[in-house]
């Protein structure tokens, strides 16, 4: 089965065989155009945990998915990894370039608005402030990702959100 | 003693209480809000009073509800652990009126250190030294401005009712003064109600070291030597240690004498903890060090304490409460060794620290000599959006700081949760540090060597990504739903063995 993962700003594909029950060969293209290969044994899966044998070594895994990622813990470090099936990547290429040109802006998880620094039709710098969102006691500025114009504007002073919900569009 | 305690408060803090009652056998019981049904605290507890709805001011916040729990539940004693209503004097007298030993320092104590700048001329006058700056609050600019020129810039602009980190603002010129003035009394004002400001020096790379004091209603007042807490992020500390790497046996006795001269002139009992400035930048030996406040409670890094002095601290208290005297005196004290705390948060450290909230789908805790692990959640758990986001307090023990630190690595190391973000990167980051290693830590050092974000991230992203593609193989495979982990399953069986769970509609 074949997948796309972005690595930097680049897509790769990565391919998934079953030689065996447990056994199984992943084939990973590498930015330069090569690729490697490993051939990885399940030995324990527990809920998130995975304990994979690779190489002739034993290595630790935590995998879960969080939105459209996959959270890898490997060792000390966290990886997000953005991984989708071939054919879904391709879809949503193809979606996005429809709507070139407008940055859809999202709440990562839900709060309350504290306050709104834009309104539709003003135009906004790459990295300026667009709204604040206190969830779990912190506030946090979301800043427009480009520069632009606010063409939609999901969010007002005193209301929450939740994950998922709309709240800024920049064209 | 006490045959049953209520413990008005939530999270590992609860926990914690709870385990002090069972050492005393005292019966625990704890209040919940709809969003703690399924806390570790409502499991462990005897008894379990729900007080409301999921926010902090429907539920944890509400001295009524508070004290109609522990009538409603027949308790004759109260703890109010950390944060919330524990330094709030009113739940004290309403304890009083209830007739509920409130587990604390006497609401005279709190509401003197409650004002900054009342304790700051309290403190003056026992003979302590506090941060240079203005005894009286400061009205006008013009007053504000001619202070600043007499203490000398930099400054810091305070809200007499703040504390915490929360209603203060660095001023490093006149020209800053004149927009940050109105502007932090405002801010007080929307936040305390009382926009009455002070000025006080700034210290540019000061150390946070606080020290543990014990009293007791029978004239008797110990102090436990200090911790460190220069490791912050916005005032907010994160990693804690006893003792401080700063202090010697003499400093340790001079701080000692003087947090017990600030508690002495509040006649404070119960645990409380005295925080200090040092300014290890100044060229003068010993150090100068400044009274900062004092909170009137147990603190969140009291295990660091304990482990080195070997007392229980939450049992200290319930026992002072119900009128007994210290279990030892200042010369019984000893330290033995070194003990490291980090707080271990649902945040994201490789993204500024945002917070993760989430179900906890893993969770496998470190253990082994010299670990401990202060948790207040479980597997299934959802870690909720209204409050704190503290996961667990690990602390690490050894016969010096490098056996600590080495242990706390090893425990880091085996600390696996899955399904929210944690700040454990972060303290790999930091406890690898050259400087933290050396112990040259200040208030700022986070900043400084730009442990904040960024660097975190792992760079071999070869294998985590054949992980993530053989992950969602499988998932596409088995044509399962991707989570197959404890916490989504059925609670009826948890609430079949908890008889005691006290309906939700109340008595």
């Amino acid at each position: 089965m074949r997948f796309s993962a972005l690595d930097g700003d680049q897509t790769v594909e990565v391919d998934v065989t079953a030689e065996g029950r447990e056994t199984f060969t992943v084939t990973l293209e590498e930015r330069n155009g090569e690729s490697s290969r490993e051939t990885l044994k399940v030995l324990r899966r527990s809920g998130n945990r995975w304990t994979v044998e690779v190489e002739n070594r034993v290595e630790d895994f935590l995998v879960w998915p969080e939105g459209d990622r996959t959270v890898v813990q490997w060792r000390r470090s966290t990886f997000e990894v953005d991984i989708l099936p071939l054919r879904e990547r391709l879809r949503r290429q193809t979606s996005s370039r429809e709507a070139a040109g407008a940055a859809v802006l999202k709440a990562q998880m839900p709060g309350r608005v504290v306050s709104v620094l834009k309104a539709p039709g003003e135009t906004v710098e790459s990295g300026e402030g667009l709204v604040i969102i206190e969830s779990m006691k912190m506030q946090n500025e979301v800043k427009s990702p480009k520069s632009g114009t606010v063409s939609r504007c999901g969010v007002a002073e005193g209301g929450t959100v939740n994950a998922g919900d709309l709240l800024f569009e920049i064209e | 003693m006490f045959k049953k305690l209520l413990i008005a408060n939530r999270g590992e803090i609860a926990v914690r209480i709870i385990r002090a009652c069972r050492d005393l056998g005292v019966s625990p019981v704890v209040v919940y809000s709809e969003a703690d049904r399924y806390s570790l605290a409502v499991q462990l507890a005897d008894q379990a009073h729900p007080i409301g709805g999921s926010t902090a001011s429907e539920s944890y916040l509400s001295v009524d509800k508070i004290i109609d729990a522990a009538l409603a539940t027949g308790c004759e004693a109260l703890h109010p652990g950390y944060g919330f209503l524990a330094e709030d004097e009113s739940l004290v007298n309403a304890c009083t009126d209830a007739g509920v030993v409130f587990v604390g320092p006497s609401a005279a104590s709190i509401e003197s250190m409650g004002d900054k700048l009342r304790s700051r001329s309290l403190v003056a006058a026992a003979g302590v030294p506090v941060v240079p700056g203005t005894e009286n609050p400061v009205a006008t600019l013009e007053e504000a401005a001619e202070s600043s020129r007499e203490i000398g810039y930099p400054i810091m602009l305070k809200a007499s009712a703040g504390g915490g980190g929360k209603g203060m603002r660095l001023v490093r010129n006149e020209d800053q003064l004149r927009s940050a003035f109105q502007m932090t009394r405002g801010e007080a004002k929307a936040a305390f109600s009382d926009s009455t400001v002070y000025l006080e020096k700034y210290l540019e790379r000061p150390r946070h070291i606080e020290v543990q004091v014990l009293g007791d209603r029978h004239g008797n007042l110990i102090h436990l030597g200090e911790r460190e807490c220069s490791i912050q992020r916005r005032h907010q500390k994160l990693l804690e240690e006893c003792p401080s790497p700063f202090v010697g046996p003499e400093m340790r006795r001079d701080l000692g004498e003087a947090a017990l001269a600030v508690a002495r002139a509040v006649d404070y009992t119960n645990a409380g903890t005295v925080e200090f400035l040092v300014d290890a930048a100044s060229s003068a030996r010993p150090a100068p060090f400044y009274f900062l406040e004092m909170n009137t409670r147990l603190q969140v890094e009291h295990p660091v304490t304990e482990m080195v002095t070997g007392l229980d601290l939450a049992r200290e208290q319930i026992r002072i409460a119900a009128g007994e005297k210290l279990s030892l005196s200042q010369d019984d004290v000893t330290w033995r060794g070194a003990a490291i705390e980090c707080r271990i948060y649902a945040e994201d450290s490789a993204n500024n620290f945002y917070p993760s909230p989430g179900g906890i789908t893993l969770l496998s805790e470190p253990s082994g000599p010299g670990i401990r692990n202060d948790s207040g959640v479980c597997e299934g758990y959802e870690i909720p959006l209204e409050y704190d986001p503290l996961i667990s307090k690990l602390v690490a023990h050894g016969r010096d700081r490098a056996e600590a630190i080495q242990r706390m690595r090893r425990a880091l190391d085996e600390y696996k949760v899955a399904g929210v973000r944690t700040t454990i990167p972060f303290f790999h980051a930091v406890l690898g540090h050259e400087r933290f290693l050396g112990g040259d830590l200040h208030t700022h050092f986070i900043d400084e060597h730009g442990l904040l974000s960024g660097t975190l991230q792992g760079s071999d992203g070869r294998l985590p990504r054949m992980m993530a593609a053989l992950y969602h193989y499988l998932e596409a495979r088995e044509g399962s739903s991707p989570d197959s982990t404890p916490g989504r399953r059925s609670r009826w069986k948890d609430y079949n063995r908890f008889p005691n769970l006290d309906s939700l509609e109340g008595p």
